[in-house]
């Protein structure tokens, strides 16, 4: 009887040695953040896992864990909170106020912080400069390449005058591309017409208003606008003119063009900037906040056709050409 | 863990003092009022504005205030004066304050307070204090503070509901009729609760923005239902402690709120079912404390194994 508890107390005890030398394998752990549900932000999230997958950091060297906030402020700087009294190894926060939860809640600590979609990270009040974020924080902005959108627009439409763009007033990101595409625009001979929403709902008036003034409509990549773009198309196309978007989630839904941002891309760079913090020891105050290194254009040749609009040869080339 | 509760905590004071407004128009006065979904981020905003702009934080919150002041009387305003209905006078200023924030933010929808001081930043009193003791008041210093602020509301709101305007306040929710019989003006009494109702949930919502220390417009959407939630859980869930005032009940309710969202962050359930996990702890809190399950359980057990309830 007593031998056996002996035995029981070895094979224990030579177990719980096993395990311990299993873990002295450095395991990190990754605590993402993301603001809400939506494509492109859960795209931002899967392109940073299946980059960290395909460099060989599985799950027995990383541990992912999400959260999202559900849109919630609050519920945004508890996540934060819960990751840091977690001791994460690193915070991923995706959207502009998730990256400023996580922002405060680290302060303090030296939890660092590789944020997405954001658009301006300064005015953000998260880094110090994009060139030398300065602190503990350093990610990926979705800023859209606008003056390759613009030039996307005149190669497709040589004798337009007027583009129409929507906005949600409630999102800092919609503003600061509005204000951008406008200083862009007189360049390339536009003009900008931009109407400004505060919810969903006001979106199909607003764009019916718009399409009767403007020669086509550019969507950037704001929030509603993009969850939007369905009714956009069809009170666009209802005036026989097209719509142009910053990023492709919505080609399915009758856009002409997207010559823009991938957030599965984006999600990509942000893995590298994880790793590079994570596995070979690099300061985020010493990596620069970068944008889109590369863009995707695809056309649809059905809405061209529809529309009565011919697809320039030059673009052909480099399009993914969808029906 | 200790850092996680203190922000649960935190929160759960701080939108308390959202809870203890809201209870004056919908459990007091018994007004619905729409307006604080507006007033809140006025208040946050107006915040965020001055202290970016160099005014002492405290200072912010007294210019939040004023804020909630005028948000509230216009809604009486409209309600009282121009009779429109209760519920619409609210909605149509929580609307319009929307551009209002807009305008006020300078046309931004999120500003961030990082490197300003707040009523949270901790200054140099703290060097009087030994180095050791120092990292447990920095700690505890918000919590502390909250703390204060809350009991600060509280008490003011509980004793101007016992001088005379405050009884009149508390008769015109109970018994319309009662206040006029007395010769009172009713609209007065109505307008004077929501200017004070919105004045501490511009309050509340400058102490909202400097705690997460950034100000975004969304913030505002839906606190009206967060501040009755509150009232709820807290009237149901903490009604047994029989000699706490309502002002207390329902900062109970704010911070068991809280905890519920936390609860439901911590089981790791994947991220749509969040809010529906939420409101499933929600029910079942209030279930457990009314005693409607003890009433399904005498049904369905039968009469004769279980002692019926005289309620």
């Amino acid at each position: 009887m007593k031998k056996g508890i002996k035995i029981g107390i070895a094979v224990l005890l030579t177990g719980l040695l096993l395990s311990g030398c299993g873990t002295t394998k450095k395991k990190v752990t990754i605590g993402v953040l993301q603001l809400v549900t939506h494509p492109a932000l859960d795209a931002a999230l899967t392109g940073m896992t299946d980059y960290l997958k395909a460099q060989g950091y599985d799950e027995s060297q990383v541990t992912i864990v999400v959260k999202n906030a559900g849109g919630d402020a609050a519920t945004a700087a508890i996540i934060a909170q819960q990751f840091v009294t977690d001791k994460v190894n690193l915070i991923y926060a995706i959207a502009t106020p998730a990256a400023q939860a996580a922002y405060n809640a680290v302060q303090g600590t030296k939890i660092p912080v590789v944020f997405n979609a954001v658009t301006d990270a300064v005015s953000a009040g998260i880094v110090t400069s994009n060139e030398k974020p300065g602190g503990q924080v350093t990610g990926l902005s979705d800023a859209a390449p606008l003056n390759l959108q613009v030039k996307l627009i005149r190669d497709f439409l040589p004798t337009a005058k007027k583009i129409g763009m929507l906005y949600n007033v409630g999102e800092v990101n919609g503003k600061i591309q509005v204000d951008q595409v406008k200083a862009l625009a007189p360049a390339q001979g536009f003009e900008i017409v931009a109407i400004g929403v505060s919810a969903t709902t006001e979106i199909s008036a607003a764009a019916q208003q718009l399409a009767s003034q403007v020669d086509c409509i550019y969507n950037i990549t704001d929030n509603m606008v993009v969850g939007a773009t369905s009714v956009i198309v069809d009170k666009a196309n209802a005036k026989k003119i097209p719509v142009f978007a910053a990023e492709d989630g919505g080609m399915s839904q009758g856009l002409l063009a997207s010559d823009g941002l991938s957030y599965t891309k984006l999600g990509k760079q942000a893995g590298v900037i994880v790793v590079d913090v994570l596995f070979k020891g690099k300061k985020p105050a010493d990596i620069p906040v970068q944008t889109a290194t590369d863009t995707a254009l695809s056309i649809s040749a059905g809405v061209a056709k529809a529309l009565n609009i011919t697809i320039p040869e030059a673009l052909k080339t480099r399009a993914t050409m969808l029906d | 863990m200790l850092d996680f509760i203190l922000e649960v905590l935190a929160q759960g004071l701080a939108y308390g003092i959202l809870a203890i407004g809201v209870t004056l128009t919908y459990k007091i006065l018994d007004f619905p009022d729409m307006t604080v979904d507006g007033s809140f981020p006025l208040g946050a905003v107006i915040a965020a504005v001055s202290i970016t702009h160099g005014v002492p934080p405290l200072a912010a919150m007294a210019l939040a205030m004023v804020g909630g002041v005028v948000a509230g009387y216009l809604a009486g305003f409209l309600h009282v004066y121009l009779k429109i209905s209760n519920l619409l006078s609210g909605i149509l200023v929580m609307t319009g304050l929307y551009s209002v924030n807009l305008m006020v933010g300078l046309n931004k929808s999120n500003i961030p307070v990082f490197k300003f001081s707040t009523i949270f930043t901790i200054g140099t009193w703290i060097e009087m204090f030994p180095v050791g003791l120092r990292p447990i008041i920095q700690q505890f210093y918000p919590i502390a503070l909250l703390l204060s602020l809350v009991l600060i509301v509280k008490f003011s709101l509980d004793w101007f509901l016992s001088t005379k305007l405050g009884f009149l306040i508390r008769i015109t929710g109970d018994n319309p009729q009662l206040v006029i019989a007395l010769g009172e003006d009713i609209g007065r009494t109505k307008i004077l609760g929501l200017t004070m109702s919105n004045a501490i949930a511009a309050l509340a919502g400058s102490i909202i923005m400097q705690l997460l220390r950034y100000y975004d417009i969304t913030m505002g959407s839906g606190v009206v239902v967060i501040g009755l939630a509150s009232v709820v859980l807290g009237t149901t869930v903490f009604s047994w402690i029989k000699s706490f005032k309502i002002t207390t009940v329902v900062v109970l309710g704010s911070i068991f709120y809280r905890l519920c969202i936390s609860f439901a962050l911590a089981m790791n359930l994947p991220p749509s079912n969040l809010k529906l996990v939420t409101v499933i702890l929600f029910v079942s809190a209030i279930v457990i404390n009314n005693g409607s399950l003890k009433k399904w359980i005498v049904q369905l057990g039968g009469k004769d194994h279980v002692k019926t309830d005289t309620h």
